[in-house]
Parts: structure tokens; sequence; C-alpha cells
């Protein structure tokens, strides 16, 4: 038996009681001792849940130069159509065709048909194969259901295939399990714009959907009749099947109407364009670092549109615009490590246009056809694999290439090459250099754009001829035996983030040759038949094209409520195309861009952002047109406010708000202010 | 008197003087103290945190005698255990529990406890208890968003029913570290997503404080998803939800926690009636990084270390901004 400490050697236990009584925090109900903390909460395993397959590769180990347009900056930017974010992505540059047809161009060479950019929604390719087009009005997707988007500057095609050929830009949309209870957004300004959105969200457990309904509309350019009404819808629906299996579900609807008017036949229409579309993603991990993707998608895309006028000095036109493409894409991806510094992703996808288009592609009886296949079909096949080597500490190899066979184009292999040396741990060196190829688009491959004219009082028809009063005129051909356009990239980039100073700075360097431009060439082919214009169109591959130049991104965030991003390039296009007019391309792309987007927090629950954009003059390629440069200011003013059960947020933004009139595209498309005041709730 | 006589009891007196005073002031130090620890388990984990707490007692100059009982033997024999003790240690909630309902008169030092659940239990009143917590201090947590991330992330934190009595005290910390700190308390597993969600939209760094409802497994798969899906970091609360896809941690092993408790007991053998810590933090930690996680934000190269040393370097300056009057 030990002795005791004695009674009266210990200190009275009743003062010390008290203060223990007051250090610890006030007791919880007894009821909750089954929720009551253990050490186990603090020292036992924990299951994996960011294993390396649902990591993003780290951006200084990436091959390729990125630009994340987060969700704070779609918040802050406020802007009405997604396309108009792109002017905060260095080299970028946004125009209109019409007040409807934004048109999105990286490094230039652009007619009012981007054909040489990537554009996906959650991976689904929504790049239209007929003309190579984004129809960026009619995305069957709300603003306020992005994520982020993650814009890839330069050729990516060891990813994503043709047509990666300057950039690649993919809209992440948000988890359902990010968008739950009920969001209202209205949107009233001048320009007669008026929007409404109403999304519904609801997920419990493992599994979750969200259904967005919009509609929008404005009245475009003021001397333009492109006057708009859009009506959307959009579900996506999330299932964690298991702990290691996840599926996605999207389908979604756009649909609406325009005017459209004609300078050639000095009259305008009204033309009606849908789509829809269903994509199906199952993602299975096989491992922590093994994972298998299988994406199915499906889009249907109708535009309706044509003229059906009498022409005084031609007679009665008819012309037939629409076209009718359908895409149907199976895609399998596996990534799985190579032994212990190695990542290989890998994997096969098919995919088949359909595009039906009477007037351009010649299939319609009124124009002289007499086959009963309307429908065009484009098949297209490819393999890809990309291999991420750490080659040793600071070291990082990227390698990967893409083979792809299509019925227009034949087949071709992509490849790329990178290395990334991790100069410390704050900043990194890149060295890549890249190929891809961008296909024909039916239209410039497989195309017959022939319009009818009846009892045609037309001048010109030589006077040895019976005078036809009705015949068909050809516009243009495409050209079966064309080949894909090159690109070949060497780029050097230079990143450095600094966290602790809130500073991210990325420097790209490049060079970039272009061989086999498809344009249409100068040189027409006579077609005696043709009364109208006795010659028509073809598309060649006209030419080439090199650019040099360098671009720079800056996310700064001096001190909490500030932050700034700055992205500036400098481009020289010098371009071949000896069947055109010289100098032809080399305008195309604008000297300079340059962009400031500053957000603000200013307390009590106002936001404020101020956007600057400076643009030099450039030109639309084929029409030759003037893109005048340049500088516009955007404002936004928001105020938040909130409860228990509801968000919201009130605010003004103003484009153009220096009203500087410039023409934007084309001569009679003149930019003016435009306000309108967005009304956000989010009931919980 | 006798001259001689006189001399003798003089020195007599002297000598008792002394011994009296040799005897007397080691003489609280010299009884080794009796302490029993009580390990919630016996598994390695558990005996690691005795082991580091008797090698830090090896120092001592006069060692307390130590013993293992285990939970069942306690419930059994609680008087008896009780009876020759000076000091309980139990490890653990488990065995926390068990000792304060079955014990009556024998001071307590309650060892790899977290704060909250302490607060279920009745405090004794007629002896002294002292905890060595498994909660890393909140300063110190915030710290760590501080050398990690700069000072103008905004921070989030999703309080549950057990970790939102530590709201004001995180928001006074956060203050005084000039943090800007948006705290959601949640009440129930159907507010949690939507509170989330709107947090999230406030904050660039999710702190995560140990809650069971909120950070249970179920839910931290769904809030690292979640986070991740919107780019937003998560730090942790130990090195397993690290692993499992936090950013990082301030964390704590069971043998740092052991040595710490066997410190306290050595000063204790020392001073047998000086104060027992009332909830004492744990004094050493480490940091623990996600290397992949960090890489895939754009944070090359951290070092778990280093932040560490960085942590305490600036815990020393607080406690002398502390200190000032």
């Amino acid at each position: 038996m030990y002795p005791r400490i004695p009674r009266r050697l210990r200190p009275s236990p009743l003062p010390l009681c008290l203060a223990v009584g007051l250090c610890l925090p006030s007791a919880a109900p007894a009821e909750d001792t089954l929720l009551a903390l253990s050490e186990e909460d603090f020292l036992a395993d924990a299951p994996l849940v960011l294993s390396a397959t649902r990591l993003s590769q780290a951006p200084r180990e990436a091959p390729v130069a990125t630009t994340i347009v987060d969700r704070e900056t779609i918040r802050a930017a406020g802007v009405r159509e997604l396309a108009d974010l792109f002017r905060l992505v260095p080299g970028f540059m946004v125009s209109h065709n019409d007040g409807y047809t934004p048109i999105v161009t990286y490094h230039g060479l652009s007619s009012e048909y981007t054909r040489r950019m990537q554009v996906l929604i959650d991976g689904r390719s929504v790049y239209s194969a007929a003309f190579g087009s984004v129809n960026w009005n009619n995305l069957p997707l709300a603003v306020d259901d992005v994520e982020r988007i993650e814009v890839i500057r330069g050729p990516n095609a060891a990813t994503y295939g043709a047509n990666a050929f300057f950039a690649t830009i993919n809209i992440i949309t948000r988890h359902s399990a990010d968008t739950r209870g009920v969001f209202l957004r209205s949107n009233i300004g001048n320009d007669d714009i008026r929007d409404g959105y109403v999304r519904l969200g609801r997920y419990a457990e493992n599994a979750g959907f969200r259904l967005t309904l919009g509609y929008y509309q404005d009245q475009g350019f003021r001397d333009r009749v492109d006057t708009r009404h859009v009506r959307l819808a959009n579900f996506r629906g999330d299932y964690q099947a298991s702990p290691r299996d996840n599926l996605m579900l999207q389908f979604g609807y756009n649909g609406g109407n325009h005017e459209v008017d004609s300078r050639s036949l000095r009259t305008s229409t009204k033309g009606e364009v849908n789509n829809h579309f269903g994509q199906l993603k199952w993602q299975h991990e096989i491992s922590p670092q093994a994972r298998f993707d299988l994406q199915f998608s499906h889009r249907k895309e109708n535009l309706r549109q044509g003229y059906d006028v009498v022409v005084p000095y031609l007679g009665h036109v008819i012309v037939d615009n629409s076209i009718f493409a359908e895409l149907n894409e199976l895609e399998a991806q596996h990534t799985r490590p190579l032994g212990q510094n190695a990542r290989l992703v890998w994997g096969a996808g098919i995919r088949r246009d359909s595009i039906e288009a009477p007037g351009y592609l010649g299939t319609s009886p009124l124009t002289g056809y007499t086959g009963d296949e309307p429908v065009l079909h484009n098949d297209q096949y490819r393999v890809f694999a990309n291999l991420e080597w750490h080659l040793a500490r600071k070291l990082v190899f990227n390698a990967g290439a893409m083979w792809e066979k299509t019925d227009i184009a034949g087949s071709d292999i992509s490849p790329r090459l990178g290395l990334n040396y991790l100069i410390d741990h704050a900043s990194s060196l890149r060295l890549t250099f890249s190929q891809a190829r961008r296909t024909p688009t039916i239209n410039e491959a497989r195309s017959n754009f022939r319009i009818a004219v009846f009892d045609s009082n037309w001048f010109e028809i030589p006077s040895n001829v019976p005078k036809p009063t009705d015949f068909v005129s050809t516009q243009w051909i495409g050209n079966p035996n064309l080949k894909s356009e090159t690109i070949s990239s060497y780029e050097l980039g230079y990143m450095l983030n600094l966290p602790q100073r809130g500073l991210n700075l990325d420097v790209k360097l490049f060079i970039e040759t272009l061989h086999n431009l498809i344009n249409v060439d100068e040189n027409k082919v006579f077609l005696e038949s043709d009364y109208y214009d006795q010659q028509y169109e073809v598309f060649e591959n006209a030419g080439s094209a090199t650019t040099r130049g360098i671009e720079t991104a800056i996310d700064y965030r001096p001190w909490r409520q500030t932050r700034l991003r700055l992205s500036h390039s400098l481009l020289h296009l010098h371009s071949d195309f000896p069947n055109l007019p010289p100098d032809s391309g080399n305008r195309t792309a604008p000297e300079q861009i340059f962009s400031a987007f500053l957000m603000q927090r200013m307390g009590a629950g106002l936001h404020g952002s101020l956007t600057y954009t400076l643009v030099s003059d450039s030109e639309g390629f084929g029409s030759g047109e003037p893109v005048q440069g340049h500088k516009q200011l955007d404002l936004r003013l928001a105020a938040r406010f909130g409860g228990r059960r509801a968000d919201g947020e009130l605010a003004l933004v103003v484009q153009n708000l220096r009203d500087a009139n410039y023409t934007d595209w084309r001569s009679d498309n003149i930019a003016e202010r435009r306000q309108y005041v967005t009304l956000d709730v989010q009931f919980n | 008197m006798d001259p001689r006589n006189r001399r003798r009891r003089i020195r007599r007196g002297l000598l008792g003087l002394c011994l009296g005073m040799l005897v007397a002031l080691p003489a609280q130090a010299a009884t080794p103290l009796r302490i029993s620890f009580i390990p919630s388990q016996q598994t390695p984990l558990y005996q690691g945190v005795i082991a580091a707490a008797r090698e830090a007692l090896q120092d001592a100059e006069v060692k307390p005698v130590t013993r293992v009982i285990d939970v069942a033997s306690w419930r059994h024999d609680a008087a008896s255990i009780e009876a020759g003790s000076d000091l309980l240690v139990p490890i653990g909630i488990h065995a926390t529990e068990a000792v304060l309902r079955l014990s009556r008169s024998t001071d307590i030092l309650a060892t790899l406890v977290p704060r909250a659940s302490l607060r279920a239990e009745a405090m004794p009143a007629t002896r002294r208890f002292g905890a060595v917590l498994l909660d890393q201090p909140l300063a110190r947590q915030l710290l760590l968003v501080k050398v990690l991330l700069g000072p103008n992330q905004r921070i989030g934190s999703l309080l549950g029913p057990v970790s939102q009595s530590q709201a004001s005290a995180l928001q006074h910390v956060a203050q005084r570290l000039g943090l800007p700190l948006v705290a959601a308390e949640v009440a129930d597993e159907q507010a949690l997503m939507p509170a989330l969600n709107r947090l999230l939209g406030r904050s660039d760094v999710l702190l995560a404080l140990p809650d069971p409802l909120v950070f249970n497994r179920r839910n931290l798969r769904n809030i690292l998803l979640s986070t991740y899906r919107q780019r937003i970091p998560v730090l942790g609360f130990s090195r397993a939800t690290v692993r499992a896809g936090a950013l990082a941690a301030v964390y704590s092993t069971p043998q740092q926690i052991g040595r710490q408790t066997g410190h306290i007991l050595a000063e204790l053998q020392r001073r047998p009636h000086g104060p027992l810590p009332a909830a004492a933090p744990p004094r050493e930690f480490e940091v623990a990084i996600n290397g992949q996680v960090a890489r895939s934000f754009g944070l090359g190269g951290i070092d778990g270390p280093r932040l560490a040393r960085k942590i305490r370097a600036r815990e020393a300056q607080l406690s002398v901004a502390e200190v000032r009057p």
C-alpha cells in the first residue's frame, strides 16, 4: 500500500474546480452523448475520397496553357451570354455577326464561322460539323448553371481530337449536388432585354437532379434586323450508383427564332433554330489510380431559314439556308498508372455526323436534285493516348497522340510532346510541341449550294440563249479532295504561383505554322448554264500562315476584397494565300488585345466589377470588312442580401459604358451602350 | 547546566534541525506517485501513449510508479484500484467515462480526449481533474491557413451541434489574426449540404473542425467532392482527413500526446500539490499535407515540417503578444 498524499498538503479542490468549470465550454445536452466525439474521430482512418483519378492534372505539369474562368469571375461579370466571358482570356476576341451571333476567335483567320476551335460542354462537343461553327446563341445551358470554363490556348488534338486546332473550350456545368433549391433570375434592360430563368434542384444521399428553364430576348444591333426570342430547358441528373460508379445524365433543348437580313437580296427573313441533346456519362473507379470512363451523346440541330422573295433585278428567288444536323458519339477512356512515376490516359471514340441541307448540299428537288439520299453521313473514328511521366523530381514529360480517320478527309495522326521543368515550388517552365488537324467541314467538302430562280428577268442572260425564266444558280461547291488543315505549334511557357501574395502569372511565347488552310478560291469556276453568276466558288487548300506572339495572364489578389485579372496578347500573323489578294489574312488577328477585370467587395453586401477591353484593328477573313479596333468599359454593381431561407442579389450591368460606337465585325453592327438590371433569388 | 551537556544539546538540536530540514524540504517529492493508466482499448495506439508517457518519466528524479489497468478490470475493481492510486490516467473517452463514473476521490488526468466530449460528463466536485486534449488550438489551425495560403483567404467553417460551441472562440481568434471568417451552423443532416453550398459561395478555403454530424464518413465524402468540384481546398483536423482529400491539417500523434502526459506527470511528481492542467491543448504537433491535392491546386513543393516550424514561430509571437498588459 502506498502512502497517500496527506490531505493537508493538497490545496482546496473547490477553487480549482470552479476554474475548470469556467475553462470548459458549456455543457451540451446530455442526450447528445450519441453524437459525442471520441478520439477515434481524430485518429482512425478515413476512406480515400480524392483519389489520383479524381484530381485534375496539376497546372504546372500540364503541357498546355490553360486559362480558367471560375465561378467567382462568372458571377462578378454578370454576363447574359457565355461568349462574352472569353474577352477575359488572353488572345481571344469576341465579335458579333449579328446581335445574336457571337464570333469567338483566337489567333485570327476567322470568318463568321469560327472553324478552328473545339467547344465542349462537359466533354460533349457542341461544334457543328456542317459549317464548322459553334452556335453560341443556342446553347441549351443557362449562365448560372456553369461551374467554370477551362480554355486551353493552343492545339490540343492529342486530348480532344480534330478541330482542337487553335484552342479548346470546355464548359463544365455545376453538379446537381451544388445547385439545390429553387433559383430565379431575371434580366430587364434596354434593347428590349427580357430574360427569365427558373431552376429547381434536389439532391439526397447519392442522387439528385436539376432542371433549368429559361427564356431570353433582345433586339440586337440598332441598325440591324436581328431580334431574337429564345427558350431553353436543361436537365442534369447525377447518381452515385456505388462507391466506385458515378453516372451523369444530361439532356436539354434550346429553341427560338431570330430575324436575319441579307445584304445581297436586300431583304430580311425569320429563322427558326432549335436543338436538343442527350448525354450519358459513366465513370468507374477501378482503383484509386485507375479509372474507366464511357460517354454517349446525341444531338440534333435544326435550322429553318430561307428566303422566298421577288428580287427586282433578278426574279423570284428561293434560297434554302436550312440545316438539319444530327450527331451521335460514343467515347471510352481508360486512365491507369504505369509504374511509380507515370500515368497513361488512352481511349477511343466513334462519331457519326448526319447532315441534311437541301440548299447547301444541293439535295432539293427545287434545284434539280433527283436522287433519294438527302442525308449525308460522315463517320469519324479516333484512338488517342497521353502519357504523363515524372522523369525526375523537377521534370515532367508529356507525350500524346491522336489518330483519326474520317470519311471526308482520310486518316491523320496528331502528336504532342511537352517537357515541364519545375524550377521551384513557385515557378515552372514548359516547352511544348503540338500538332493538330482541322478536318474540312461538310460545307467545305461536300456542299453544292444552289438557289432557285423563277420568273426571271435577269438582264445579263446572253441574248443568244432562249430566255429561260426558271434556272438554278450555283453559289459554291465543296471539294471532296480537300486535305485537313494542319497546325504545328512550338510554345515556351512560364508559370509563377505565389499564394502568399495572391499572385498567379502565366506567360506563353509561341510560333505556329499552318498549312493547307482551306478557303474559298477566288478563281471561280465558270459555269455557262448559271445565268446569274456564270461561275461558282470552290474550296481549296488555299494557303498557309505563321503566327508569332506572346500571351500573358495575371490573376492577382492584392488584399482580400480585391481581385484583378489581366490578360494581354501580342500577335503577329503572316499568311500566304496565292489565290487571294495579297495580305488577305494578315490583318485578321488584332495585333494587340488587352483586358483588365477588377472585382471588388465593398462591404455591406456590395460587390462591383469593372472590365476594360482594348482590341486593336483587324479584319474579317473572307469578307475583308474591317473590324474596328475599340476600347470598351463594362461596369457591374451588385447588392447581395439574404436571410435564413433565401439569398438574393440585385445588380445593374452596363456594357460599353462610354457608348463607344464602334463597328463590330460588320459596318452596320454599331456597338452601343447596353444596360440591364438582374435580380437573382436562391431559395434553399 | 553542565557545559558539556549543553554543547551536546545544541549539537543535537542543530543536527535535528539539519536532519529535519533535509527531510522536510524534499519530503514532499520523495514519495513516488502511484499512477494507474487506464487505456480505453488494449491496442497499439493506446499502448503507444503509455510507452511515450513512461519514456518521458525516465528523466524524472523520483520516478512515479506506474501500472496499466484495462477498463474491464477497472469496472470490476474500481474501489480497490482507486485506493492504490494517487492519480488515475484514463486514456481515451471510453476509459474517461468509466473513471469519472466509478471513482470517488482520486485525482484524474484524462488524456487523448476531445474537448467536446468532456462536456457531456459530470465534472468531479471534490477532487482535481485535468485533461490533455486532442483538439489543436484554434489559433494554430488558423495559422496553418495563413502560412499555407496567405492572409487574403476567406475562411469558411461548417459547425455542427458539437463544434458550434467553438463558434465565438473561432471568430475571436480569427479576428485577432486578421483573417476573415464565415461560419455556418448546421443542426441536422438535411441542412448540411445546402449550408455548405451557401458557405462555399463565400469562402476561399474550408476549415474543418471535428464534429460527428458534419464530418462523419458519409458527409466527409460529399464535402470533399463538393469542395473539390468548386476548387476550394479543405483544411482537415487529422492525418486521416488529409489522406482522404483535405489539403492539409495540423495534428498530434498519440506518441506526442503520451510524451506531453508524461511531462505533466513528471511535473506533478516534483510538485504533488501543483495544479493539474484543466484542458491542455497538444504542445507538439505536425503538419500533414496531401501532395497530390496540393499539386492539383497549383501548390508545388510544400513541406510539412517547414510549415510546422513557421507555425511554431508565429505561435510563440502570439503568446508574447498575449501577455502584453
